[in-house]
């Protein structure tokens, strides 16, 4: 009980584990067939096993019709043969003194009449004498009559007329060597000798072939269908295979089968299953016997188990190619549904929504048409939000920058006409005004890297100026890069810084050297001073949004420049910091190489940001 | 999701083998059984010695569906006619031969090749060289024993204070040596000795015999085989009923004729294998071998009684002794 409680339970678990995450098809597919099969295994076991019932129950009634024929056929003999007996009984016997006259014309012709069925009749005294036979033959001498078990059963119960089992007859001498098998009918019978009654014993010697005539033609069938008789003790008379089980070769379960009573039965004999049907025969109590293995009806039933078998098969392969088509009519519209919405997570924003089939799936594919729809207009309001967003962000950026710069210009003009460097204010003024007019660029963000480099210098001769040549500025700037496209403003804030944080407080030269070169596809500006430096946690920091250090200035240079750069060009492109304490500073402007032409201009003026660099040629060209 | 396609595959796979199998087996269900054709060969086919053995072989072929040739022959003179007569038989395409040889030395590989590949059941009697065929017989040598055993068990007197002649018959037959030999060693064994044996066939001894008697005559007969017997009968009959018992004979015997005269009281004792079961085990044993192709098929000892006119008619006698069908 247990075991079958845990067998339960791992059934079931594997049932759930083996049922989940299968497609709607497999489902749909697997149940139909599972309850298909189920249901047309059960009815066709069902039928088959009424189909054998009632198979066998018909040759349970062909086997009682054949037994009825074939005891009528031996009643109808044995009744003959008792005729016989009666007739010399009470006709020949009765009426003959046999110290005046013989009975040997009238038995003669008794036996004459029915000499097919008969093998002698003949008349004993109660020792054994004989007294009349027919047909006339000479008497053994060595045979003790009164001793065979015919001769002794009828002494036994005089009333009866006696049925022996089949023996050779062992009476009359015969010279051309014949024994016969005889089936002896004994009757005890008063013989009158001289007006007195004696007791004597009447006869008649059946034939036994008469017997084995009638159960050979109930055997002619080859089947393993047998008949055979026995006496009421279960001695048998006659069987088809009587030889075999005289020499052991066979065996019979007739003591068994002298207790059954009329009808059939089943038995099991050497380990076979058998239908047995039993008839008794009137008078002798002599008992016929069908046999019926049942293995014998399941070999007739060969055929039809394998149309049966076939039947299912092909029953079972319909219903699977049926429960396809059907499960897949059913899955079809769903699956197309379903790879819409693969295609649209899969990234397509744009994905064709299937919009069909049944009406459920129909209306499942048009609401999910116009939730795309609608989150398509959702994503494109939030880019649009986005960009303006990012836009106004760098347009704050690039506001930022002014009023420092300006700050620290007028600072260093106010600085100048104080100490009455009236010249020099003129030229700062001067060179204010170029810086100024290049900052304004007529509202433009992108300008070429020679108008940058001119800024730059504008911007350090104004620092030159007010530092009191304190440091020298170098400018090693290839020609070739200078009609190359760069976001406005990006060296000054370098420069301001390498001057606030590298050379302004060094006790000797400061020395800033601003270089440009191409490497490769891309443009590099360096910042590079000999000034204080900074270790390598600081330049860590340097272009971390929160880790402004505002020490001098507005303090937001670098991580302007930085992300306007990244805003304008992309994420792989801005500011790389190269630092070392007491040795200097290097800051480089990265850049992508994008000639400076008024389309690409135009186009990076209206761009968020920059494609990745793989697109950077299709772009421009 | 593969998967599931190769179970849906292996499946359907499944269904149309299961198909293709039972509508090839409901075909088959119609079509008759091949029978095989046995053909039996035995010294004087229609001999009642026979009777009994024929009804085994019947009863054997219907029960194995086998067709029985029981090939018709007269005596044979040679062992020359009896190859003829088997030569014929594997050239009408017998499927199997039960042979009873007359000869030990009938060189039965040296008959067809064809030989090889038919089955051979040698009846009562094997041939040179031994061991070749499967054999269903008696212990031949035994009957021989039991025959010398029964005629000193009968004898008033020590037996080999009796004059004994010995019918030996064919002794070309290695069954009819063993027997001899049987004989032989049973009289040795209570010092007896017999005065004479005729060898022969049956004409021979036939003729031989009223002379030898004249010469030599014996007290106690034993003849090894069921013509023998039968000779010897014929020859006490002719000598009529006042030397009944003058020469008491013991023999091997099956037919009805040995029974009858052994039921009258010219036979003491008879020896009779039963040859109903020689007859059925033959016919089993090759079926056996032809239908389940068994490259050798085993021979089978068969049994057999010792009669007397007392024993004749005990029901489990008469139910071997005599056969049924008449």
């Amino acid at each position: 009980m247990k075991k079958m409680k845990e067998l339960y339970i791992r059934l079931i678990s594997y049932l759930k584990i083996h049922t989940r995450a299968r497609s709607i098809q497999m489902t749909i597919v697997v149940s139909f067939t599972i309850i298909s099969v189920c249901s047309m295994g059960l009815l066709t076991v069902t039928l088959y096993n009424r189909f054998v019932n009632q198979m066998q129950e018909m040759m349970v009634e062909n086997a009682e019709s054949l037994l009825n024929q074939t005891s009528i056929k031996l009643e109808t003999y044995l009744r003959g043969m008792r005729r016989i007996s009666d007739a010399m009984y009470y006709s020949v016997i009765k009426n003959t003194d046999l110290a005046q006259e013989t009975m040997d014309a009238e038995m003669n012709l008794l036996y004459e009449a029915n000499k097919d069925n008969l093998i002698s009749i003949a008349c004993y005294t109660n020792d054994g004498r004989l007294v009349a036979a027919a047909p006339v033959a000479t008497e053994k001498g060595n045979s003790d009559i009164t001793n065979q078990e015919w001769f002794v059963n009828a002494m036994e119960q005089m009333e009866n007329i006696h049925f022996s089992t089949p023996h050779v007859q062992n009476l009359f001498d015969n010279t051309s060597y014949r024994y016969y098998w005889v089936v002896s009918l004994s009757r005890a019978v008063e013989l009158t000798n001289n007006g007195n009654s004696t007791l004597g014993m009447l006869l008649v010697d059946m034939n036994y072939s008469s017997i084995e005539q009638i159960f050979t033609k109930a055997n002619t069938d080859n089947s393993s269908e047998y008949v055979y008789l026995m006496d009421s003790n279960g001695e048998i008379i006659y069987h088809p295979k009587q030889k075999l089980i005289y020499t052991s070769l066979f065996e019979e379960n007739n003591l068994e089968a002298a207790d059954y009573l009329d009808g059939s039965h089943e038995e099991v004999f050497q380990g076979e299953k058998r239908l047995i049907t039993v008839k008794t025969v009137s008078y002798t109590g002599w008992k016929i016997v069908s046999v019926i293995p049942v293995s014998s009806i399941n070999m007739g039933l060969y055929g039809t188990r394998m149309f049966v078998i076939m039947l299912a098969a092909l029953l079972i392969l319909a219903t699977i190619i049926l429960n396809q088509l059907v499960s897949a009519n059913i899955v079809k519209p769903l699956q197309k549904l379903n790879d819409s919405v693969k295609e649209w997570e899969s990234g397509n924003m744009n994905p064709n929504i299937y919009v069909g089939g049944t009406m459920e799936v129909e209306h499942l594919g048009k609401t999910l048409r116009s939730t795309v729809e609608q989150l398509k207009q959702l994503m494109q309001d939030i880019v649009v939000e986005q960009e303006e967003k990012r836009k106004s962000e760098l347009d704050a950026l690039q506001s930022q920058i002014n009023p420092h710069f300006l700050y620290n210009t007028l600072d260093s003009i106010v600085w100048m006409i104080e100490g009455e460097r009236y010249e020099d204010a003129v030229f700062m003024i001067t060179q204010l005004a170029s810086l100024f007019r290049i900052s304004l660029s007529k509202g433009k963000t992108i300008i070429s890297i020679g108008d940058e480099i001119k800024h730059a210098r504008n911007y350090m001769n104004i620092q030159k100026i007010r530092y009191k040549n304190i440091f020298t500025v170098d400018f090693k700037v290839d020609e070739d890069i200078l009609s190359y496209c760069t976001v406005k403003l990006v060296i000054q804030p370098l420069l301001e810084n390498a001057i606030y944080y590298g050379v302004e407080y060094m006790d000797g030269d400061g020395e800033i050297l601003v270089q440009g070169y191409r490497k490769g596809e891309d443009i590099y500006i360096e910042v590079q001073d000999n000034g204080l430096g900074m270790t390598r946690e600081t330049v860590d920091q340097l272009l971390t949004e929160n880790n402004r250090v505002r020490s001098h200035g507005s303090g937001v240079g670098l991580i302007n420049v930085h992300n306007r750069i990244r805003l304008r060009f992309g994420e792989a492109y801005g500011l790389e910091i190269e630092s070392c304490p007491d040795e200097g500073t290097t800051v480089r402007i990265h850049l992508p190489g994008i000639p400076y032409l008024p389309e690409t201009v135009e186009q990076l003026e209206g761009s968020r940001e920059r494609q990745p660099k793989g697109d950077q040629a299709d772009e421009q060209e | 999701m593969n998967r599931n396609k190769l179970y849906f595959g292996l499946l359907m796979l499944v269904l149309v083998i299961v198909i293709v199998g039972t509508a090839y087996e409901m075909l088959g269900t119609g079509k008759q059984e091949k029978t095989y054709t046995v053909s039996v060969i035995v010294d004087d086919s229609n001999n009642d010695r026979w009777i009994a053995m024929r009804e085994g072989l019947e009863q054997a072929a219907r029960d194995n569906n086998i067709t029985m040739n029981y090939v018709f022959s007269g005596k044979f003179a040679s062992e020359r006619e009896e190859l003829e007569l088997i030569e014929r038989e594997i050239q009408n395409g017998t499927d199997g031969l039960i042979l009873q040889m007359i000869s030990d030395s009938v060189g039965l590989d040296n008959l067809n090749q064809d030989s090889q590949q038919i089955a051979v059941m040698l009846l009562e009697t094997d041939v040179e060289p031994q061991g070749v065929y499967a054999v269903t017989g008696p212990d031949n040598k035994d009957i021989g024993i039991t025959l010398g055993e029964t005629a000193a068990a009968k004898s008033e007197i020590e037996i080999k204070e009796k004059r004994i002649g010995i019918l030996g018959g064919n002794q070309a037959q290695i069954a009819m040596q063993q027997r001899l030999e049987g004989v032989k060693n049973a009289l040795e064994k209570e010092s007896a000795e017999p005065l004479w044996t005729l060898q022969g066939n049956s004409e021979e001894i036939r003729e031989l015999l009223p002379k030898k008697a004249q010469t030599d005559p014996v007290d106690i007969l034993i003849a090894l085989g069921n013509e023998e017997t039968e000779l010897a009968v014929d020859f006490l009959l002719t000598k009529g009923e006042e030397e009944k018992g003058s020469c008491l004979l013991y023999g091997v015997g099956y037919s009805e004729k040995a029974v009858y005269y052994l039921d009258k009281g010219w036979i003491q004792s008879l020896v009779v294998p039963n040859e109903f079961n020689m007859g059925y085990l033959s016919m089993e044993q090759i079926a056996k071998q032809i239908q389940y192709r068994l490259s050798e098929v085993q021979g089978r000892e068969i049994d057999y009684l010792v009669i007397d006119q007392e024993n004749l008619y005990e029901e489990e006698n008469q139910k071997v002794l005599f056969p049924i069908v008449q």
